[in-house]
């Protein structure tokens, strides 16, 4: 999607203050400041030249069309594979190196999750490591760039579904199950608030804490019986209310682990 | 040895919902950041303040890793939000377009200590209740050093 970017010159730091609340109630998403200007972004479909001109009032404007576009890019160019507990490397197309892990993902994250340098990441592949997944049927709950299905695949899972409610991610994880040959996983954008209605034998979800409480009671009528979900994308302060709510819905704690102040939750479907 | 600082970036965003679409993905792209990691971080980060606008300021460094340091919503948008008034005034000296109280100034001024280059509560109340005037907002009653 395209962006606006609403540059305002030649206003102090109080003045930029009040535009970012007006404009923020006006549906702008985020502002970059500096000390004599402020720059405000909105979507293109949202972008209402007489209502930025009554917030703005006398003051001067520029505005720019900002195409869609990959940001990471310059990042994407040169980070350094990711090795997971001597498990599963994680590298790009470019990375020519020896492989020595059981496992190996290629993935060219462009501007999705899931590039292995993440802590939840490795916690998450960590978790699975340790369980049967051969034959096992997996739903991967924000999928980002599949990573995480990849790896369930390549652990043998009969078949994985994966969605995402973002557009990029979608197109960028379809792009990496190609790169991996990847053949039983299907990945479809989401964005309706209604999980699919099958049941999965694994749930993958490395999301953040608001939307796994959100989610909760769908992602336990989605788990079979002894079905088991792994919830990351958390800190460890998350730990307790995702744990109470998760207990709530039948899912038992079982497994806990920890890296950098990030944890992966592991949960049995009773 | 202290990591060599490339620079600084100064951002407005909702808690919760950062993305790499503008303004992050540009702002910390054009740096060499790996945006997704910034997300990830910030979104965790600010789960209990959802949509509020946090402004936040990353210090990047030369190996392109970096910090960040999340504030408190804005003085201008708790205003807005205690006064139930989507909008300013477009005439702050004429119109007034809503009302809050020193009790409420008082509450942001506490909110909002840490990131204001005020010493004492009472300089932080004035600031508030300057940028409430600002907006078009009348503070009622009496300040309670008058």
């Amino acid at each position: 999607m395209n962006y606006v970017e609403v540059t305002i010159n030649n206003i102090d730091e109080d003045q930029q203050e009040i535009l970012v609340a007006q404009l923020s109630d006006a549906g702008y998403e985020g502002f970059v400041q500096s000390a004599d200007s402020l720059q405000a972004y909105i979507d293109e479909p949202t972008y209402d030249a007489t209502e930025l001109k009554e917030i703005t009032g006398d003051s001067f404007f520029e505005t720019k069309i900002i195409p869609k576009q990959n940001w990471n890019e310059v990042w994407e160019s040169n980070f350094e594979p990711v090795i997971v507990e001597d498990f599963c490397t994680i590298r790009a197309d470019f990375h020519d190196i020896e492989v020595t892990t059981p496992y190996e993902i290629i993935i060219t994250p462009k501007m999705s999750f899931g590039t292995g340098h993440h802590a939840t990441t490795q916690l998450v592949m960590m978790a699975m490591k340790h369980m049967d997944i051969a034959g096992k049927t997996v739903f991967d709950f924000g999928t980002g760039t599949g990573v995480l299905a990849i790896m369930a695949e390549k652990l043998g899972a009969a078949s994985v579904f994966g969605i995402d409610n973002d557009e990029w991610s979608v197109e960028n994880a379809l792009e990496n199950l190609g790169r991996n040959n990847s053949t039983r996983i299907t990945v479809e954008q989401n964005n309706t608030d209604l999980l699919p209605q099958a049941q999965y034998d694994i749930i993958l979800a490395n999301i953040n804490r608001h939307i796994l409480l959100q989610y909760m009671p769908q992602l336990a009528t989605c788990t079979v019986k002894d079905g088991i979900v792994l919830m990351s994308g958390l800190l460890t302060s998350d730990k307790d209310i995702i744990t109470a709510t998760a207990g709530a819905q039948g899912l038992e704690l079982f497994d806990y682990q920890e890296l950098n102040n990030w944890i992966v939750l592991s949960f049995r479907r009773k | 040895m202290a990591k060599e600082i490339s620079g600084f970036v100064k951002l407005q965003v909702k808690g919760g919902q950062a993305n790499p679409a503008p303004p992050i993905g540009p702002a910390l792209g054009s740096k060499g950041v790996n945006i997704m990691e910034f997300c990830k971080q910030f979104n965790a980060r600010t789960q209990d303040k959802i949509g509020k606008i946090l402004p936040v300021t990353l210090t990047v460094y030369t190996d392109k890793s970096f910090d960040f340091v999340i504030k408190t919503p804005p003085a201008a948008v708790q205003l807005m939000e205690l006064a139930k008034q989507p909008h300013g005034s477009k005439e702050p000296n004429r119109i007034k377009v809503g009302k809050v109280t020193w009790a409420q100034v008082e509450e942001i001024a506490k909110d909002k200590m840490a990131d204001l280059n005020c010493f004492t509560l009472h300089s932080a109340m004035s600031m508030v209740a300057g940028t409430a005037r600002s907006m078009g907002f009348t503070v009622e009653g009496t300040a309670p050093w008058a």
